[in-house]
């Protein structure tokens, strides 16, 4: 029939196109089986892919080093770029291209750094030897990318609350015993946090690194220590001999006390950072420096900088190489592997029980008052709460890692890279009239009332001629150092003003603007009085 | 316990204390400071606004746009903008919410002499927000009606002639913004959102003069002035992906409560790649409408005609690269002319005009 029904009901073979075509079979795949050799049980799920140890771990070691071989082979060509002799390599497409210079490589004790510096070892990509790369091609091995690996470990443990608990004690030792078994000629700089306010911290990365110690720099030191109460954050000199009573410990507790608590993370992360770029230039010939930074970890990083404001250096900071103004790179080859993943790689490797410890804890550093402010689950940080929903988040939306990662790489720094200047803590590039742009949204005065003679303090009278940190700094380190309005009583206790670390005073006294009267001073001998 | 002086005036006694700064002051100096600050947003570089340019606000009857129609009058006289003010107001059909909201308006109307234009869904689309949700179910109903109410506020403020639209969002709809684009991936709403003034070629411009405005601070200045707004949330407002960002912020600002405007300093600082721009698609217009569009059919056409097939919640899959008319029987969208009534005389002129006109100097 022209309508295509069948009269008697039963279909024959030359009425088959009559029917409606069958449903085509959907391919069931067998969850027990590794979905990428087909042969081993499966062990894994990773985004709905199984996979068996073998395969897992050959995902993870493949990622790993696609995510170096770009960066690694155009430093190597730029390299050749501005030398005479050149050396045609093949790498065979899966070997990234040797560096000629050393590595620090970050190691805190978590599970993406422990696979980090797992990995390196496992493929020979750290050499043992500082003057050549020593490798037997006899043996099949092959050149390393790196002359030597010097792991730099940072112990936070003495300014955090509940040291006594298990998870927050010092495991530098530890950490240092396990890097000795590796047998790959890695040289372990332990450092502390407080370090930064240490006079001989050039010294002590010397001594750590096995390299012969400058002579001791017998001049003095001198610092600088802010009026964090006043939010123009005036400066004030400190003399070295005023600042020996208190030892490094006690500096760097009193600083963190005299913030208010979500602003202590921001720092602590700015300490850690520049105790890494530090050691890379006391230590010669150093390329690079590798951080175990997974892709979860950068997906919280973006949330949590654009809370902080650190919208404007985000895309340096997140990128996966960041060549930094004094010709080092820093690397993040574990960019494409989640923390997932990373602690089922520990886990694996038999690397969980006594050695990753995840949590930094920078949320327990410091004092706590009643005022300060708490947000959901007791948390202090806006790291924290980051952290929290971003894995809640993921739960019901297990692309979100993988799409604000995607978002963050389309980002590009509107600055000049290696120029410009930078924020004397953070060290990275300040954005353009910060503080013009805060005291516009956020009028804390108002033009058109005065203040009374009476209620203009003495000492605010005294600091009008003083130099302003928050001249100096960027937009998320002035949030940092922005004094609360309601100040707990644990902050109103400490003594102001309040030592910085050398560091800062270095970087803050490179940047002063040089007064009048200073000015005079220099030319004095060659004025003529009239 | 003595009182706390103001800390802005030192005189007066402190009464409330800034969210946003955490300042304790009196009422007099909160609304100075509010309203100066708005005043400084609207005026910074080149200012959002030209002398005699008509404007539209945007008036739901919510706090936002109750506060945004006071504030904007009362700097218009104040600081001389020289502006037209209009009101124009969006009916979505949501009965028991959007009829009383209206009426809110109607309110305001009489309360700030300005004229009042409502224009409604049915009367653009033939669909009430009511009828969609009857079809489509409660999941991802805010996409028709956003989609819809912007074209509906383009077409409004043509019919009216006027330049520029003003909107009431806030530092927090802003801050969320910029989460939620972040975390869903829309990388050509995240280079746009922060921008006090936006405007495509052919488009109206439109403006948030309350950018860095927070939330509590518009709630606290509608209280301490008295002014009348309706308050319930959309009774279709369903578990959203901005519920995400609206909880994580909320968050936020418990812990630190300058994170709303860090997170918009941060959003303004965002800079796409230039491979990305060169990416996205060039503006056109719509061929069955005439509205601003990337596609062949703008979204306003695309989701119509999935809800007159009568499709559920596919029909948000409706492709946009149709040229074919629309299939015989389904209602359209008007043919949209952005320059219909530019240069006519307007049957009714905003009332400012009117009383300048015969004021007594």
């Amino acid at each position: 029939m022209s309508c295509g029904d069948i009269p008697d009901g039963l279909p024959t073979e030359e009425q088959g196109e009559a029917l409606m075509p069958k449903k085509q079979k959907v391919q069931r795949v067998d969850k027990s089986l590794c979905q990428k050799c087909k042969a081993s049980k499966s062990m894994y799920i990773i985004r709905g892919v199984t996979y068996c140890k073998a395969c897992f771990e050959v995902s993870v070691s493949t990622r790993f080093i696609r995510t170096m071989y770009p960066p690694l082979k155009a430093s190597y060509h730029e390299s050749q770029n501005n030398t005479s002799k050149k050396v045609t390599l093949n790498q065979g497409g899966t070997r990234p291209f040797p560096t000629g210079g050393s590595t620090i490589i970050g190691l805190s004790g978590g599970s993406g750094s422990i696979t980090l510096l797992d990995l390196l070892s496992l493929n020979d990509f750290i050499g043992k030897s500082d003057d050549k790369m020593i490798y037997d091609k006899t043996k099949g091995e092959k050149e390393p990318i790196w002359k030597r690996g010097y792991i730099v470990h940072v112990d936070f443990s003495d300014i955090l609350n509940n040291n006594n608990d298990k998870e927050s004690q010092d495991r530098t030792d530890f950490l240092h015993s396990w890097v000795k078994e590796k047998e790959n000629g890695y040289i372990f700089i332990g450092l502390k946090a407080h370090d930064v306010f240490n006079p001989n911290l050039k010294l002590k990365i010397q001594s750590l690194a096995g390299l012969g110690e400058d002579e001791k720099d017998e001049s003095s030191q001198d610092g600088i220590a802010v009026d964090l109460k006043n939010p123009d954050l005036p400066l004030f000199p400190t003399p070295e001999s005023s600042s020996s009573t208190s030892t490094p410990l006690e500096q760097l507790r009193s600083l963190l006390a005299s913030l208010p608590p979500p602003s202590r993370p921001s720092l602590l992360s700015s300490i850690l950072n520049h105790l890494l770029t530090f050691t890379s230039i006391i230590i010669p010939n150093i390329s690079h420096i590798l951080l175990g930074e997974t892709s979860t970890r950068q997906a919280q990083r973006l949330i949590s900088g654009t809370a902080l404001g650190k919208g404007y250096t985000l895309p340096l900071d997140l990128s996966i190489t960041h060549k930094q103004s004094n010709g080092i790179t820093k690397l993040k080859p574990m960019k494409d592997i989640t923390t997932k993943e990373v602690a089922i790689y520990t886990h694996l490797k038999g690397l969980n029980k006594d050695l990753v410890r995840n949590e930094r804890r920078w949320d327990n550093s410091g004092p706590i008052g009643k005022k300060d402010s708490r947000g959901k689950g007791d948390t202090k940080s806006l790291e924290s709460l980051t952290e929290q929903f971003i894995a809640s988040l993921g739960v019901t939306h297990p692309a979100t890692v993988s799409t604000i990662n995607r978002t963050g790489d389309k980002l590009t720094f509107t600055g000049k890279k290696g120029q410009g200047v930078s924020c004397p803590v953070c060290e990275m590039p300040v954005d353009p009239n910060a503080l013009e742009w805060k005291s516009r949204t956020a009028l804390t005065s108002l033009s058109t009332k005065i203040i009374p003679e009476d209620l203009v303090s003495k000492d605010v009278k005294d600091e009008e001629n003083k130099d302003k940190l928050a001249t100096l700094l960027c937009y998320a380190c002035l949030t940092t150092f922005t004094p609360p309005t309601v100040v707990s009583k644990v902050a109103r206790d400490e003594v102001s003003p309040i030592q910085l670390p050398y560091y800062v005073s270095n970087n803050a006294q490179y940047r002063k603007t040089v007064g009048r009267e200073e000015m005079k001073d220099q030319i004095k001998d060659f004025l003529i009085d009239q | 316990m003595p009182p706390t002086p103001c800390s802005l005036c030192h005189t007066a006694r402190a009464l409330v204390k800034r969210p946003k700064t955490g300042q304790q002051v009196c009422k007099d100096c909160f609304f100075e400071v509010f309203e100066t600050e708005v005043h400084n947003t609207i005026v910074e570089g080149k200012g959002i606004f030209e002398r005699g340019e008509k404007v539209a606000i945007g008036a739901s009857g919510g706090k936002d746009s109750t506060v945004l129609a006071h504030v904007l009058s009362v700097l218009n006289k104040r600081y001389d903008y020289g502006l037209d003010l209009f009101l124009l107001s969006i009916d979505e059909g949501i009965t028991g919410y959007r009829d009383d909201s209206l009426e809110t308006v109607k309110q305001n109307q009489v309360e700030y002499g300005l004229p009042l234009k409502i224009l409604s869904y049915n009367e653009l689309y033939g669909w009430t927000m009511d009828k969609i949700v009857e079809q489509v179910g409660r999941r991802n109903n805010c996409t028709f009606c956003g989609v819809f109410r912007r074209q509906a506020l383009d077409r409004g403020a043509a019919q009216l002639g006027v330049d520029h639209i003003v909107t009431g969002h806030n530092a927090d709809d802003i801050a969320e913004t910029v989460l939620m684009n972040i975390m869903r991936g829309d990388i050509a709403r995240l280079g746009r959102c922060t921008a006090v003034t936006t405007q495509s070629e052919d488009t109206i411009k439109r403006s948030k003069p309350f950018k860095y405005a927070y939330e509590k601070e518009i709630v606290m200045y509608a209280y301490f002035k008295k002014l009348t707004y309706f308050s319930t949330e959309c009774i279709y407002s369903p578990d959203a992906y901005r519920g995400h960002a609206r909880v994580f912020l909320k968050d936020l600002e418990a812990i630190r409560p300058s994170a709303i405007v860090d997170i918009i300093h941060s959003g303004e600082s965002f800079q796409l790649e230039q491979s990305v721009q060169k990416g996205m698609k060039a503006m056109q217009t719509c061929l069955r409408c005439g509205y601003i569009s990337s596609n062949d059919l703008c979204k306003a056409c695309a989701l119509l005609e999935g809800l007159e097939a009568g499709l559920d919640r596919s029909a948000l899959r409706q492709t946009q690269d149709n040229s074919s008319a629309a299939p015989t029987g389904h209602r359209t969208i008007a043919m949209f002319d952005r320059y219909k009534n530019v240069g006519q005389s307007q049957p009714t002129e905003g009332i400012e005009k009117a009383v300048q006109a015969i004021e007594i100097r």
